[in-house]
């Protein structure tokens, strides 16, 4: 295949995922749009350095992390005011999470540290494995099998703790109501 | 319910985009990146002299730009119509050398159309690399610079694609009949004459060696696309290696230093160019490439004189998780006795070297 059809072929194919990846480190639409163009500039650049064609998804994610990391560093300080536009309608973050079939558990993920997080997400909902995870974010396989298992407690807690808190809310409402009664 | 299928159903559809819109934008994107050296039909990741660069947008761009011409010269150049060779007066030390012993050979290739004519007037081969001289005239006598060419080329290739989906191939190399899988690069630093070096290299990114694995003698075809005029232009010519000596220092030995593995596969010397080759391994595969960008190396003869850096390149080996380094350097003045290898780091702009990964290789005459 021509390298532009590949492009073409990686755009139709992974334009979406690549953008909820890069969302969920800048949390910025207009940034993301610029991240994804800008690795899909680098892939095509580096189109040689793809080891195995059958699967680019990993090796693009890797670049997309690179770029987004880049970013962050780069708008660190400005980031209050980069914010703003996502603020003053629905952000994309609630489109995301509307769009979960278990917004308590989407919550607690994207409450996780971005270390716990983006192995969370690339395991469950991308679907890599924990070698490709390791190539993406330039660690080892045993770091990536630590990050998921300390990801995985980091939500369970926060979910039992959402429970009690649940649980807390609904004795306390009760309590309320016998005294309005 | 376990938490795995809670996560795994927490996965929001995602917000669609429109693809079509995205590679608009990617395109828009390549046709502002910058224009010099352009016409490499294969990008490699390239380090300068005294410059990594490891950026992908700046991968490929500029690997005759630094090394081979300076910036007095190119503009002198400009002003000047071409005498002579253009290897004596725009080439790096090894191509003017290989000029002044009389190792080029005059090559008297030629094709016209539509008013357009590409030649080839010289031509330096010494195992290592093919550097040639590439000249673009106009009939009308107005001969704009090849950097006007290769820039509207570049235009014409994006809306080619735009308009079918395919990039056109710029410049192709056979070797009797035999597509080459090289990388190809015009010395960006003289293309406001309309006069060249274009500079042909084994691929190694691909071929994972830096040997062209030719014969001393062959036929040699450069196709030029012109997307100006939408021609192919084919120049066919005799190539002998013009080059009289070729040392080829190898080692077995391997040395290492904290887990990482160094083997010098190669060090070829010839008049015009002096080239090493170098085995990275031990490392996870991310951090084998990191440092196998990272990585430069001084070349040291006997009596401590060094030899200039080029151009270099670094890719995946063969092997699983192994890297190849590559660099050219310009020429020592005579035959060493002994080739010293000294890697180094960059830490800001000092060279933090590592002895235990230094080798002394002996020269056999």
């Amino acid at each position: 295949m021509e390298q532009m059809d590949q492009l073409n072929q990686w755009i139709r194919d992974y334009n979406d995922r690549l953008r909820y990846v890069a969302y969920t480190y800048v949390r910025d639409h207009n940034r993301v749009e610029d991240i994804v163009q800008e690795a899909m500039v680098q892939a095509y650049l580096s189109i040689r350095q793809l080891r195995d064609p059958e699967r680019p998804y990993p090796w693009l994610v890797r670049i997309v992390i690179n770029l987004c990391l880049n970013t962050n560093r780069k708008y660190r300080r400005e980031q209050p005011t980069d914010l703003l536009p996502e603020q003053r309608g629905r952000s994309t973050e609630d489109i995301y999470l509307q769009q979960s079939r278990d917004k308590e558990v989407y919550a607690a993920i994207i409450g996780l540290d971005e270390k716990f997080r983006t192995p969370i997400i690339l395991y469950y909902f991308e679907d890599l494995s924990v070698r490709e995870i390791a190539y993406a974010l330039k660690l080892s396989e045993g770091a990536i099998k630590t990050r998921l298992a300390r990801g995985r407690e980091q939500l369970k807690s926060a979910l039992t703790r959402g429970e009690s808190d649940d649980l807390g809310n609904t004795y306390s409402s009760s309590k309320a109501n016998l005294y309005t009664r | 319910m376990t938490l795995e299928t809670r996560i795994r159903q927490a996965k929001p559809t995602y917000i669609h985009a429109d693809p079509e819109r995205t590679a608009e934008a990617v395109m828009v994107r390549l046709q502002e990146l910058p224009k010099t050296g352009r016409l490499q039909s294969v990008r490699r990741r390239v380090r300068t002299a005294g410059l990594i660069t490891a950026s992908a947008v700046v991968a490929g761009l500029c690997i005759l730009g630094a090394g081979f011409v300076n910036p007095a010269m190119a503009n002198a150049l400009s002003k000047l119509p071409l005498v002579g060779s253009l290897f004596d007066q725009a080439g790096d030390t090894g191509l003017k050398s290989a000029a002044e012993r009389g190792l080029t050979a005059k090559v008297n290739a030629s094709q016209t159309h539509d008013g357009v004519t590409f030649k080839i007037s010289e031509m330096m081969y010494d195992g290592t690399r093919m550097s040639m001289v590439l000249t673009r005239e106009t009939n009308d006598g107005d001969n704009p610079s090849l950097k006007k060419w290769s820039d509207a080329t570049t235009e014409e290739t994006i809306a080619m694609w735009k308009k079918q989906g395919k990039e056109a191939s710029m410049i192709e190399v056979r070797a009797d009949g035999k597509k080459l899988n090289v990388s190809t690069a015009l010395a960006s630093d003289i293309l406001h004459n309309n006069s060249s070096i274009l500079t042909v290299q084994p691929n190694v990114a691909e071929m994972h060696t830096t040997s062209f694995d030719l014969p001393d003698a062959f036929n040699l075809e450069v196709v030029i696309r012109d997307a100006t005029i939408g021609r192919y232009f084919t120049l066919s010519f005799p190539v002998k290696k013009t080059t009289s000596q070729s040392i080829v220092l190898a080692s077995e030995e391997t040395k290492s230093y904290n887990g990482l593995v160094m083997r010098i596969k190669k060090f070829e010397m010839t008049e015009a160019t002096s080239q090493l080759e170098v085995n990275l391994s031990g490392k996870a595969e991310a951090e084998l490439e990191e440092l196998g960008v990272s990585l430069m190396y001084d070349i040291r003869n006997e009596r401590g004189e060094s030899a200039d850096l080029m151009s270099g390149s670094g890719s995946a080996g063969a092997a699983p998780v192994t890297y190849v380094n590559t660099a050219e350097f310009t020429p020592f003045s005579s035959l060493p006795k002994t080739v010293t290898v000294k890697p180094y780091l960059l830490k800001g702009t000092e060279k933090e070297y590592i002895p235990e990964l230094a080798f002394t290789l002996p020269v056999n005459k």
